[in-house]
């Protein structure tokens, strides 16, 4: 049996006949979800919850939600559309098992699910399915179980890119200041480019350099450095931690990782443009699944770049007589030769890869990895 | 069109005042500094007025709707609008770039922000 579930905030999509504007089921009972079945195959649910609308309280609604669910029983494919006044992420929040938040997708009066379950209603006025009309709903009912995989993916989509940006965000202070030091040494400036350096460089200025690649890290897929880290003073460690977490709570901010939006896909380009992401962010995954076994790759070369930057940074080489080697440092070494063959898209790496660069192919990976996603829904 | 990788013309940006460059939201202090840093050493001036808003936070774009409103901004300096180019922005910033004179979007992915400033109005 599959199961449509349809939960409402407005009563009036139950009461409502449909030639009233909101057209709705002309059903005057609305404490009992309307049932449609056909040959024990399709049943459509249409519930009004209306803690979902304005002043509703959302945990209320959403043991409701839970209620109408467990009632329809297991062994059923059930999936659930919502209308409803909230962000649409203050509803999944609410929702705690997973599998429910997995069926969720959100419907409106201004969407393409609007118009098909506007028919359902019009052949289905009293709540009841005329005999006549069993095959229009029958249609009318496949089209919407596949449109609900394509709102699903939607929003999965819309999520990825809020991640996007957020780590755009979170290394663009980082992208300017190379982007500075690198429009000196072009000039020939290199005097001014290490005063750059180390005004960036300077220990009062709090930026962790290996912090910033972990939270990315744990955006990607919930991977964390040094989890279970040995060899530190309880306190010492609990504060780094703390750190780490606020780090990590800016950027991702209670979303899903993007492992998490992803995973289960077996589309090529999905997985090839996942790999590429993977691979220009320091992370190596098993060869059989790209899921699995994600950790950070020491040898990766914007992880030694992070890593000497901080280490400058913490021995204080930038203020140690001698010049330092500008060029050298702001070059994320062996970029070009290591990501040329891990690189499954045939992205163009470029020579010298410099910060800047590494941050646009960045970004070019997670638009592929939105792209793909968008077009397998 | 430039891109990224090309050089748009160039010019310093603006007036003789003690540096104030502010972003919205707020929070984004490394962001304000790094700017602070590029502005110093690129352009080797500290005073310059520059409001910068990213359009991707609801927070950002509603507090500097306030500033305007509330008048806590006298004048309407350069405005840089963060953006990427297939992202939506939060509702009022289509209505505020009418209002303001000068002004850019500057998508990262896209272009430097060397060429980005040289796109900006002069203003000495």
């Amino acid at each position: 049996m599959q199961t449509l579930i349809f939960v409402t905030y407005a009563s009036t999509e139950v009461t409502n006949d449909c030639e009233t504007s909101y057209e709705g089921f002309n059903v005057q009972k609305v404490d009992e979800p309307i049932k449609i079945t056909i040959d024990n195959e399709k049943q459509l649910l249409f519930a009004c919850v209306q803690e979902f609308g304005d002043g509703g309280n959302l945990t209320d609604a959403s043991e409701k939600l839970v209620g109408i669910w467990n009632e329809v029983g297991n062994g059923h494919g059930k999936r659930i559309f919502i209308h409803h006044q909230f962000s649409n992420d203050y509803v999944l929040d609410r929702i705690k098992d997973d599998k429910i938040k997995n069926s969720i997708a959100f419907y409106s009066h201004i969407d393409n699910v609007w118009p098909i379950l506007t028919e359902i209603k019009r052949i289905c006025q009293g709540g009841k399915l005329e005999g006549e009309n069993t095959g229009r709903f029958q249609e009318l009912f496949i089209e919407l179980w596949k449109l609900h995989l394509e709102k699903v993916d939607e929003e999965k989509k819309r999520k990825l890119s809020i991640i996007k940006h957020r780590i755009m965000h979170w290394f663009l202070p980082m992208d300017i200041d190379f982007q500075g030091i690198s429009e000196l040494l072009n000039q020939e400036k290199e005097d001014e480019a290490r005063q750059y350096l180390k005004d960036i460089l300077n220990p009062n200025i709090n930026r962790n350099y290996q912090e910033k690649l972990a939270a990315l890290w744990y955006a990607l897929a919930k991977y964390q450095l040094g989890k279970g880290k040995k060899g530190k003073n309880q306190k010492e460690a609990k504060s780094d931690d703390q750190n780490k977490t606020h780090n990590i709570d800016i950027l991702l901010n209670k979303e899903k990782a993007i492992s998490e939006l992803i995973c289960g896909k077996t589309e090529e380009k999905v997985i090839n443009a996942w790999k590429s992401l993977l691979n220009v962010s320091g992370l190596s995954y098993s060869d059989t699944d790209p899921f699995k076994d994600i950790k950070h790759n020491p040898e990766a070369p914007i992880c030694k770049f992070m890593g000497r930057l901080d280490s400058l940074k913490k021995n204080g080489e930038p203020n140690k007589s001698g010049p330092l080697d500008i060029r050298g440092i702001i070059k994320i070494s062996d970029a070009s030769e290591t990501l040329k063959n891990l690189m499954p898209n045939g992205a163009n790496i470029i020579d010298d890869m410099l910060f800047p660069d590494w941050f646009c192919l960045l970004m070019k990976c997670l638009t592929e990895l939105e792209e793909a996603l968008g077009g397998v829904s | 069109m430039f891109n990224r990788t090309g050089r748009g013309p160039w010019w310093g940006i603006m007036n003789d005042v003690n540096s104030r460059v502010k972003v919205f939201p707020p929070d984004q202090e490394e962001l304000r500094q790094a700017l602070l840093r590029y502005l110093k050493y690129i352009l080797c001036t500290d005073s310059i007025e520059l409001y910068v808003v990213s359009e991707l936070f609801a927070d950002g774009v509603s507090k500097f709707w306030e500033a305007i409103i509330d008048q806590t901004i006298e004048k309407i300096p350069a405005v840089i609008f963060i953006n990427i180019s297939d992202a939506e922005n939060q509702g009022a910033i289509n209505f505020l770039k009418l209002k303001l004179p000068n002004w850019q979007t500057w998508d990262p992915t896209q272009y430097k922000l060397k060429s980005l400033l040289s796109h900006f109005k002069v203003s000495r």
